[in-house]
């Protein structure tokens, strides 16, 4: 195990000035809406730098709301450490780009962008959201920041996803965009039924993306939703057919993140991640982040999951897939059956093909 | 990490440049250059060398003090030791103190 983590997501806020309708944060009794004084914060980020963490990735909520944000920027810098930041871009103007960029530290800057029009990207986002998002990424990619953008797939915007991606990699030029979809997090999250994708939507979206990375080789990036499945799924496919497992996986491997990561909520609590937002490991303040990261029993036993074969579980037994599964995220297990340490039914293949039979559907 | 022209030998003092992160791990550690997002993958030797180099021991200090915590050393340790602070001198990850300092 590595003696501290080499990465920790900040969420710096619990505000937003955004209503993205599949957020956690939005109306979502399960967490706590309380920021840290900027005090705590600096406090925390040398630690961060006595711990040797190499980078962090400043989120929320909306992490450029804090009037300290640069502030807390100049003492991640003083720390010898770079920087991330996940944002809806409404707070980005030149002056703010040019801060960013005189800090020389800055490894990327995600912003969220979930259409080509209006119309599209605003209706789980919001309205008057779609122009400052794009006018930040094309601001970002003018002062020669490292601007990257997530597209969010729901049931209302894959038929937008070619324009989407004409947008972003054509008209605006950036070298590549990201895609993912909506999954629920924490054991109290709202979510309204439309915010997932059914499973004739999830295929729809798996085909069109796969047709735009044919158009766009080596572009388009996924590391979950409807893309990552598609190759994941295909790839055990194969190994089904050709009767062989794929190496390292047939347990519960799917989450590298609690290997050289941490995340820390916007009122200090300790999380192994942002998918796991209940799972409250120590406290910013009360407890050493290293000895947090080295002896939590919850976290270990986390890390522990990737020894626990699939065929252990009664869900997975007979499957023809056993030997090419990862079990997916652990976030995505606790959200959906309250136990990190399962695999998740969200990323199943065979439940997965079997929803589409019911819809008359077949995997390609 | 900037380029050094590199003119040192077993009687240079040399320190590690304190705007580097040393990141010791399982199975060796990593040179983190936070201005760059360079990182270097270090072996144990090399880490060792690299905590040793504290300003006040020269190059040949360096190579006594290994000996005391690597047995057996190679009869070309001294010359591993100057290459390698060599080749970390020239990619600013190690200098003088007036250097790093100035």
């Amino acid at each position: 195990m590595m003696p501290s983590p080499r990465n920790v997501d900040l969420e710096i806020t619990s505000r937003c000035n955004a209503t993205c309708r599949y957020c956690y944060y939005l109306n979502n009794e399960g967490v706590v809406y309380r920021d840290l004084p900027t005090r705590q914060w600096l406090d925390f980020i040398d630690e961060l730098g006595r711990a040797n963490v190499m980078s962090v990735c400043l989120c929320g909520g909306e992490a450029m709301l804090r009037p300290d944000f640069f502030e807390l920027v100049a003492a991640i810098v003083r720390n010898r450490m770079r920087f991330s930041i996940l944002s809806n871009g409404s707070l980005i103007n030149r002056d703010v780009a040019l801060k960013l960029k005189e800090t020389g530290r800055l490894d990327s800057i995600q912003i969220s962008l979930d259409g080509s029009t209006p119309d599209v990207h605003e209706i789980m986002r919001g309205r008057g959201s779609f122009a400052p998002a794009v006018g930040a990424i094309r601001l970002l990619k003018e002062e020669g920041l490292p601007v990257t953008v997530r597209v969010t797939v729901h049931g209302k915007n894959i038929h937008d996803l070619p324009s989407v991606s004409h947008l972003l990699l054509e008209e605006i030029g950036l070298p590549s965009f990201s895609t993912n979809a909506i999954c629920s997090l924490g054991t109290h999250a709202k979510y309204d039924d439309d915010c997932f994708l059914t499973p004739r939507q999830r295929l729809q979206a798996m085909k069109t993306l796969a047709a735009i990375e044919e158009r766009y080789p080596g572009r388009i990036q996924a590391l979950a939703g409807p893309l990552a499945e598609w190759h994941l799924f295909h790839g055990m496919e194969n190994a089904r057919k050709k009767g062989e497992p794929i190496a390292g996986r047939g347990r519960l491997v799917g989450c590298g993140c609690i290997f050289t990561s941490l995340a820390v909520r916007a009122d200090g609590a300790f999380i192994p991640c942002i998918t796991l937002p209940s799972m409250v490991l120590g406290q910013m303040g009360r407890d050493s982040l290293v000895d947090v990261w080295q002896h939590t029993p919850l976290l270990n036993d986390l890390r522990r999951r990737v020894t626990i074969p699939l065929d252990s579980f009664a869900e997975c037994r007979g499957c023809d897939y056993l030997s090419s599964c990862t079990g997916s995220c652990a976030g995505s297990a606790f959200s959906l059956l309250g136990e990190h340490n399962r695999p998740s039914p969200d990323a199943c293949l065979r439940r997965f093909k079997a929803n589409l039979e019911k819809e008359g559907l077949t995997w390609p | 990490m900037s380029t050094i022209k590199p003119e040192i030998s077993m009687s240079s003092v040399l320190t590690l440049n304190p705007l580097l992160v040393l990141r010791e791990e399982d199975d060796g550690a990593l040179l983190f250059d936070p201005e760059t997002g360079d990182v270097r993958i270090l072996n144990p030797t090399a880490v060792a060398v690299c905590k040793l180099l504290d300003g006040r021991r020269t190059l040949a200090n360096v190579l006594e003090d290994l000996g005391e915590i690597f047995e057996g050393m190679d009869a070309n340790a001294g010359g591993q030791v100057l290459a390698l602070a060599c080749d970390l001198y020239k990619i600013g990850a190690i200098g003088t103190l007036t250097e790093l300092t100035r």
